[in-house]
């Protein structure tokens, strides 16, 4: 019989040891060990009845010696619930067609007993609709073979003792084949039991292992209610408790320091039924009143069948302070940039006003002219640093409202009240660095300069238009009046002249191109990268 | 002509702003770098306008010191700056009787905003 067992071991698929549970393992197993055995029996019943003559036996047994043979295959490949109905099926078969021909006297149906119980060892429990089917099947090809008196017509003819010898065969088989129901479900099942708690208290420890010497603190928490309902060694320590024991049934949201507000509790429902999972940083408190800054992360978990919140908490109060300090220090960096802003402009200031005091002691009205132009230079320098010391970034200026404010100190330097200059500004929200808005600021402030001075003489309604634009990372100015017309590119190329000297200088700074044209006065672009 | 005491903790842009406003016929009081100096000079000199810096040496600014001056008196005052955030320019609207100009400023700017402030007052 060992033997049998092993040859029936030897059709096992590979991945049945890999099956998804320890008892459908053994099930599958059990399968190809009693389909083994059946397949045997059904061999040595084969030559019996070839020593009857008949041939409706012979055939019909050759059949199920097939069918049994087929089951092992069908395990073997991986069919392995298909493979176990399917060796039940041809049991309540094979024995009725027996039974049916060999007649009541025959006992084949004492088969039936073994077979009864076959579906309680071979299916799961949890298929208990099935094996009460495969029962009731079985029940029923027992009550149609009374029925039918096991079919007197079809029952064989063979001598008293050939008849005693195949009831006594029967018998023993019926007795071999319940031996090996009840063997296996007794022994075989309570090994598997063994295992099987074996298994649980293994996974139980690997379980509070992983979970105890978390470094995190963890919590299993009801859904609902929140109450904590498990907590790890961590958790104790990192919330300075007695024991565990501490936080049972303690709501989890107790244990913030501040109460979680409506707009979180919104944020950690709907993070949960979207994503599953919630994270935020939560400030906490522990048992002794001390406080704790912990990165908490939320996830939605079943538990025989009932949903949990498995919670994990990291005291992240190090990185916290870290990111203050961080915070601090750049604080200090961005105030102490604001302060030399501050100081550039004040110097600024400071050179514009030695030039102003320098300007009193020259009699050459054309020199004081020209102090005043570099204090007009200065200041469009100067008011780059105001912009930058009010932005937040303090890297960067809006050059729309910088053109404005220029626009306002050149008009009150050289534009009297009695004289009005229409100026027309169209400039979106743009925003350039010092690199460029200094070389930039200081373009606009000579041309603005130059029309102010060169280009209204006996101009009915002077109109100076500034555009600027911005197309991906290519900047673009224009700056026209409707003046007399002034040709920039020459005056460039004679370079006698501070202002367009500056101009083109500043121009090859900025990596810029230039294009002058003179339609109804003088129209300058430049356009640079930014 | 109106006496004038000026509050500026550069001395390149005080001595700028006294000629200027001398040239305008205006008489210069007093130069002081700091909030404290500014108010023993107003008590000293009785000015009839104040050109002040915000931003100015100790521990006191210019808007912090018009305060102080502002419960003896209701003395016109002009703040120069280069503080020209919003939050500069909402404390300087809480002052009474007091314009704002920011540095660097122009001569004529400084000028007409004395005369106007002396005509109104």
């Amino acid at each position: 019989m060992s033997l049998l067992l092993q040859i029936g071991n030897f059709f096992l698929n590979p991945k049945a040891k890999a099956a998804k549970n320890i008892a459908e393992a053994k099930r599958i197993k059990l399968t190809s060990q009693i389909a083994t055995v059946s397949l045997v029996i059904a061999v040595f019943y084969h030559f019996v009845f070839l020593s009857f003559n008949d041939i409706r036996l012979t055939l019909s047994e050759l059949v199920f010696i097939f069918c049994y043979f087929l089951v092992l295959v069908l395990n073997f490949v991986g069919y392995s619930s298909f493979s176990k109905f399917f060796l039940i099926a041809t049991f309540y078969v094979n024995f009725f067609v027996i039974s049916a021909i060999c007649g009541e006297e025959a006992c084949v149906h004492l088969l039936y007993i073994p077979a009864l119980t076959a579906p309680l060892i071979l299916l799961d429990f949890a298929e208990i609709k099935l094996i009460v089917l495969l029962v009731i099947i079985a029940f029923l090809c027992l009550i149609t073979l009374y029925i039918l008196n096991f079919v007197p017509s079809l029952t064989i003819q063979i001598s008293a003792k050939q008849m005693y010898n195949l009831k006594f065969s029967f018998i023993l088989t019926s007795m071999v084949g319940q031996f090996i129901v009840i063997y296996s479900m007794i022994f075989k099942f309570t090994k598997t039991e063994k295992k099987l708690d074996m298994n649980n208290v293994m996974l139980e420890e690997q379980f509070k292992s992983i979970f105890d010497t978390s470094f995190d603190a963890l919590f299993i928490v009801e859904y609902k209610e929140r109450r904590i309902i498990k907590a790890n060694s961590r958790a104790v320590e990192l919330f300075e408790m007695e024991n565990e024991y501490d936080f049972y049934l303690q709501n989890g949201l107790d244990l913030r320091k501040e109460p979680i507000g409506k707009k979180e509790h919104l944020s950690i429902k709907g993070d949960i039924a979207v994503k599953g999972f919630h994270e935020n940083e939560v400030l906490y408190k522990t048992k002794k009143g001390n406080e704790f800054w912990g990165a908490l992360a939320i996830r939605l978990v079943f538990m025989n069948g009932m949903p949990y919140q498995s919670v994990r908490i990291t005291d992240i109060t190090d990185q916290k302070k870290i990111e203050k300090q961080i915070q601090t220090s750049l604080n200090e960096k961005e105030i102490l940039l604001a302060e030399i802003h501050h100081r550039v402009k004040n110097n600024l200031a400071v050179i514009s006003g030695l030039l102003g005091l320098q300007a009193n002691y020259v009699e050459d009205e054309k020199a004081k002219v020209l102090f005043e132009e570099s204090r007009n230079r200065i200041h469009s320098m100067a008011l780059i640093h105001d912009k930058l010391y009010q932005n937040e970034t303090l890297a960067t200026i809006n050059f729309s409202e910088y053109i404005h404010d220029l626009v306002e100190h050149i008009k009150k330097s050289y534009i009297p009240d009695t004289w009005s200059v229409k100026f027309n500004i169209t400039c979106n929200e743009i925003f350039l660095d010092i690199r460029n808005a200094v070389p930039c600021g200081l373009i606009l402030n000579e041309l603005i300069s130059n029309s102010c001075k060169h280009a209204f003489k006996d101009i009915q309604n002077p109109e100076i238009k500034i555009v600027c634009s911005k197309m991906g990372e290519k900047f673009t100015m224009m700056v026209s009046d409707n003046g007399i017309g002034f040709d920039i590119e020459n005056g460039f190329k004679r370079a006698n002249s501070l202002g367009l000297t500056l101009i083109q200088a500043l121009s090859e700074q900025l990596g810029g191109k230039v294009n002058t044209t003179f339609v109804n006065g003088t129209q300058f672009y430049i356009s640079f990268e930014v | 002509m109106a006496n004038i005491i000026i509050v500026e903790d550069e001395a390149i842009v005080a001595m700028e702003n006294k000629m200027n406003l001398h040239f305008a016929g205006h008489q210069i009081v007093a130069i002081v770098s700091s909030a404290e100096a500014a108010i023993d000079a107003f008590n000293l000199e009785k000015p009839d306008l104040l050109l002040m810096d915000i931003k100015l040496r100790g521990e006191m600014d210019g808007i912090e010191a018009m305060i102080v001056i502002r419960q003896k008196s209701n003395i016109p005052v002009i703040f120069l700056t280069g503080n020209s955030d919003a939050k500069t320019k909402q404390r300087v609207q809480s002052i009474s009787n007091a314009s704002y100009l920011q540095k660097p400023v122009l001569t004529v700017e400084i000028i007409d905003e004395v005369n106007k402030i002396l005509s109104n007052n």
